[in-house]
């Protein structure tokens, strides 16, 4: 079973449609398409890129440790620019905490491009890719046979999870409270947006 | 006439990057080293293998290594698809998000 390899993206000048590619995020594209593009000083920006929450993170040293562990995956969304619009690590087997006994996956982290946030671009260029890599999350769950249970450690914009389908739980860990979206809840997204048959 | 998409970026731009609650993780999962060391260039044997591994408690198949090493493909994909059932997964409509 092939996992998607395409996601669509809004343009937001015009709001039509990019069919943006989903890639293997290897370390050389994190180091030259993501550590040596995003934080660039010349993006005209609303506030400073240094306040943002990633931006300390360094993308190569990250897919570099992880990269040839196979529990975890590390996929981008590229645009026919050839920009990284956004990356994803995600580890593929841990436990349910709303449905305990069962399996999940869990979202370690996603970023979307500088220029593409809504509170920090002055001309944000797409939108769509944290909700597309949270769906291609739950692709990944279902298709391991882990119903689309999806869990993950919110950073902020409770709002955002929750209209994802995602539910705070009792865990928390350094006070971010662990997310997650039911089996029932994933497979029903899944069927609304056409991905299995119902 | 004023662009109304002009001013919508993306609303969640990060999510995670902190340790992982320790509540979260299960062992079991370290088992996936060898599956993909074990079928390098067999995405069909990576994928059943894959699908028993990480549903082992859920499945009573017995297995070794060698048992998926020998299937011809359509003995594999035959496996894939009963594990499947098993498991109620679906196919895939596309692969466009």
């Amino acid at each position: 079973m092939d996992l998607p390899t395409r996601m669509r993206l809004e343009v937001c000048a015009s709001g039509e449609i990019e069919i943006a590619q989903i890639e293997h995020l290897n370390r050389e594209v994190a180091k030259n398409q993501i550590d040596n593009e995003w934080w660039d000083e010349q993006l005209d920006t609303l506030s400073p890129l240094d306040d943002e929450p990633d931006s300390h993170w360094k993308w190569r040293e990250i897919i570099s440790y992880y990269q040839n562990d196979p529990k975890w995956v590390a996929r981008c969304v590229r645009t026919g620019d050839g920009a990284i619009q956004g990356a994803l690590l995600l580890r593929k087997m841990v436990k349910s905490v709303l449905e305990p006994g069962k399996k999940a996956v869990f979202i370690d982290r996603v970023a979307t491009a500088p220029w593409n946030r809504d509170k920090l671009a002055k001309t944000p260029h797409f939108r769509g890719v944290g909700a597309g890599f949270a769906l291609y999350s739950i692709v990944l769950s279902y298709s391991q046979g882990f119903g689309g249970r999806v869990n993950l450690q919110a950073v902020a914009n409770e709002d955002f999870h929750a209209k994802q389908g995602f539910e705070p739980t009792a865990i928390q860990q350094d006070g971010e409270i662990v997310w997650e979206i039911r089996a029932d809840v994933a497979q029903r997204k899944l069927i609304e947006r056409g991905i299995i048959d119902a | 006439m004023p662009n109304q998409h002009m001013q919508h970026g993306d609303p969640t731009p990060v999510i995670g990057g902190g340790v992982m609650a320790a509540e979260l993780l299960d062992d079991a999962g370290d088992d996936l080293v060898s599956a993909v060391a074990a079928f390098p260039n067999d995405p069909l044997a990576r994928r059943a293998y894959e699908l028993l591994t990480l549903n082992a408690g859920q499945l009573s198949l017995k297995f070794r290594n060698s048992d998926l090493a020998n299937m011809d493909d359509a003995t594999k994909r035959l496996l894939i698809q009963d594990l499947c059932d098993s498991l109620e997964i679906k196919p895939l409509l596309t692969d466009t998000l």
